[in-house]
């Protein structure tokens, strides 16, 4: 009996995750009710079933299968089931793998990579503080310093903007929050070797690299 | 000191150790392309390094990596490789390559009376001529020179150059000619180049190179024509907002960082102190309408004659920057979205300029075969932008590439099986091939379709703030000599256009440069547009919310 409860769970938690990643946004909001209607509030059920659709939807994203579009349906799809779970999931917030801010910089209208990131990274579990574009130096470092921040993440499109990564970066140093937060850059004109110019820490050319390289900082210098 | 021999070039140079092949030739005066003015992204400045001993040189990462097989013969990229030693340096010549571009030079136009800015009066009592400008008297040649009065009209393209010579007198064009902007070979797209011309060394190096250009030009003309460059009185500058302010050696900084403003706003004169004409003539600006709605389409709204047309018209100019005006019965407004230069072909694998051997027709036929043409008749070795959207739509058509612009392996495919045969495999990934060596890939189509959407959005922003429905637009002017070579059904069946546009394509060719003609000979023309531009409703998109929204929507075919 307790077999088959736990046979229709992961069943049930295919069925959401598969929706999620088929862009199926009304099949993911009814999956998630008949969750909720069951009484299967387990954090374990709720939390996972989502995470694994967009941690899916990311890495055929990734692979080129999916484009901006298909990738933010998927988020949809995701964003409806989350709501007909919160009422149930509260205070049991999953502990996240850690907190990252992340803004395009200041001149820097543009915004969807950035937010294609923030999304990628969300999903794979971390706490994720989007500031928005045009973003001061001074108002990155207020969030880091606010948010006690493992990473910041800094987005540019443009050349002509490229270069207030920099200044991030040297007054994250003056306010003396540059040795607990590492800084990851990217975005079209940045370069590995733009990155190590301006005393970043990393460079990433993808929203899955983001992921990776969250990973391996949490490894070696989380807590 | 290491030195540096560039074999192509016959040319040896002396440099400090540790600059960069690229700053090295630009600092002797030869030109390895650079599009992305060396920040490592573009991968066009690779040159091929001969017999280089170990230590003489280093290479720094850059975005852009090179094939392995190129980097086993020699090749690196000229941006990111620094010097230390002697070195024999093999980068093209590119003063051969670009002479065979493809530019038009006729555009759409309107009647008007010849009452220029500038006059000519023989005195005959003194013997002399007077100059006047604006009524007044600016100066004197000796005997009657009446008959000798000419204006040049320039359109500043970001690639290409084209100045028509005018008489004054009579309004005739004498000639006219095409060249590459210079600049391009620098960097090649607006924002790039406002970058580099922000740099004081990089404004001087921009400024020199169009300068030059232009009195090479203009030298050329009167050659051509018999004339004299010194009855040469004014001069009209017809571009986009950047390119003004790089021809009139301004530094354009502004114009790259939010809120993006213009230092120039157009709309007066400059003495034409740099120029080889008239010692007395000056330089009009066409008025701007926006920081990236620039004097070549005030020329063009001119041309068109858009805020006297009944009925509601868009006219757009696809480039870089897609630069669009909807007139509705008088009532204007106009937007700018970034396209990015993959219609240029920048970021496209085999992306190239319109010369020869860019395939700039693709066609399927009723039986699956495609039917293509190649710029000089010659092998194809790239695609050009005509040649790119028509690829993209036809495949679109026929089912190679899916709605979401996925390539469509050819077992899940029901395109025909000729089309199925071209679906080959590069480096593990799929790709599309168009002719013997030129292939598109899987990046290439999202390129062309976040360039796409970016139009296509700025046509929806731009209906629905003049509450406009798709369906009630009665006709659409595609100016600029690129659009001049694409097709109506290219651009409908990839949804750069909504379907409702289907039949109400025109293509207007270079009204920048045909409206610059008009600013030149009718000076009442220039206070009428001054006055307008300030009516013309300025729709700015990044700072729309919706934006994002439509512009995602607009990203599938």
């Amino acid at each position: 009996m307790a077999d088959a409860v736990a046979e229709a769970k992961e069943e049930i938690r295919r069925r959401l995750a598969d929706a999620i990643r088929d862009m199926e946004v009304e099949t993911a909001a009814d999956t998630a009710r008949v969750i909720t209607t069951a009484g299967w509030f387990e954090m374990e059920l709720l939390e996972t079933a989502v995470a694994a659709g967009m941690s899916e939807a990311s890495r055929l994203y990734e692979e080129g299968e999916y484009f901006i579009p298909e990738l933010l349906s998927c988020a949809d799809a995701a964003e409806e089931a989350t709501k007909i779970f919160r009422p149930y999931m509260m205070g049991q917030r999953p502990e996240p793998k850690g907190c990252v801010v992340i803004g395009s910089v200041a001149g820097d209208t543009h915004d969807i990579g950035k937010n294609i990131v923030a999304l990628v990274v969300e999903a794979a579990g971390y706490d994720v503080f989007d500031i928005g574009r045009d973003v001061s130096a001074e108002r990155f470092v207020d969030a880091v310093i606010e948010k006690q921040a493992d990473a910041l993440a800094l987005a540019s499109l443009m050349t002509t903007s490229m270069n207030h990564m920099a200044d991030v970066i040297q007054l994250m140093e003056r306010r003396g929050c540059r040795q607990s937060c590492r800084v990851i850059v990217g975005g079209k004109p940045i370069s590995p070797s733009f990155a190590q110019k301006i005393g970043a820490d990393y460079y990433s050319a993808s929203a899955g690299d983001t992921v990776r390289i969250l990973d391996e900082i949490m490894k070696t210098h989380g807590n | 000191m290491p030195e540096l021999f560039f074999q192509e070039q016959d040319q040896r140079v002396s440099v400090e150790a540790g600059v960069t092949i690229l700053q090295a030739a630009r600092d002797a005066g030869i030109i390895i392309e650079s599009p992305c003015d060396g920040v490592g992204t573009c991968g066009k400045c690779q040159v091929q390094l001969k017999d280089a001993a170990p230590g003489s040189w280093k290479c720094e990462e850059a975005h852009y990596q090179l094939p392995a097989e190129l980097q086993e013969q020699g090749y690196v990229l000229a941006c990111h490789t620094k010097v230390y030693g002697d070195l024999i340096v093999v980068a093209p010549n590119t003063a051969k390559q670009n002479k065979t571009l493809k530019i038009l030079s006729e555009g759409e136009s309107f009647q008007y009376e010849i009452k220029p800015w500038f006059q000519k009066v023989y005195a005959a009592p003194k013997g002399k001529t007077f100059v006047l400008a604006g009524g007044k008297k600016v100066g004197e040649e000796e005997g009657d020179t009446t008959k000798q009065f000419y204006g040049l009209a320039i359109d500043i393209g970001t690639t290409t150059l084209v100045t028509a010579l005018i008489d004054m007198n009579t309004g005739e064009e004498i000639d006219s000619l095409s060249a590459l902007n210079p600049q391009s070979l620098h960097a090649q797209d607006v924002i790039t180049r406002i970058h580099m011309a922000s740099k004081p060394e990089g404004l001087v190096l921009l400024y020199g190179a169009i300068r030059d250009e232009f009195n090479h030009t203009i030298q050329e003309l009167c050659k051509r024509n018999s004339i004299e460059s010194r009855y040469i009185y004014e001069v009209i500058y017809s571009g986009n907002t950047t390119m003004i302010h790089l021809a009139c050696n301004v530094n354009p900084e502004p114009l790259g960082q939010f809120p993006y403003t213009a230092v120039i706003r157009g709309g007066n004169t400059v003495p034409a102190d740099d120029l080889e004409i008239s010692p007395y003539g000056d330089i009009y600006l066409p008025p701007i309408i926006s920081a990236y709605v620039g004097p070549d389409i005030t020329s063009g709204v001119l041309a068109a004659q858009l805020e006297k047309k009944k009925g509601t018209t868009l006219f757009i100019d696809i480039g870089t920057n897609g630069e669009m005006i909807l007139a509705q019965d008088g009532k204007l407004a106009g937007t700018s979205t970034a396209a990015g230069p993959a219609f240029e072909g920048m970021n496209i694998t085999c992306g190239m300029r319109a010369g020869n051997g860019a395939l700039e027709l693709y066609q399927i036929q009723p039986d699956g075969t495609p039917k293509t043409h190649v710029i000089g008749d010659v092998k194809a070795s790239g695609i050009c932008g005509s040649g790119l959207l028509d690829i993209i739509g036809e495949l679109v058509r026929v089912g190679v590439i899916g709605k979401s612009g996925r390539l469509v392996k050819p077992d899940k495919g029901k395109y025909p099986d000729v089309l199925k045969a071209q679906m080959k495999e590069k480096d593990g990934k799929p790709v599309f091939y168009v002719a013997e060596e030129v292939y598109i890939t899987q990046s290439d189509i999202r390129q062309v379709q976040l360039a796409k959407g970016a139009i296509r959005a700025g046509v929806e922003m731009l209906m629905s703030a003049l509450g406009v429905e798709a369906e009630h637009v009665d006709c659409v002017e595609i100016a600029g000599s690129f659009g001049y070579h694409l097709r109506e059904s290219s651009l409908i069946d990839q949804g750069m256009l909504p379907e409702a546009f289907r039949g109400k394509v025109k293509f207007v060719g270079n009204t920048s440069k045909s409206g610059a003609k008009a600013f030149l000979l009718n000076q009442e023309v220039r206070t009428y547009m001054e006055n307008l531009v300030d009516e013309i409703k300025d729709v700015e998109l990044s700072q729309d919310p919706k934006f994002q929204d439509v512009f995602v929507k607009a990203l599938t075919f």
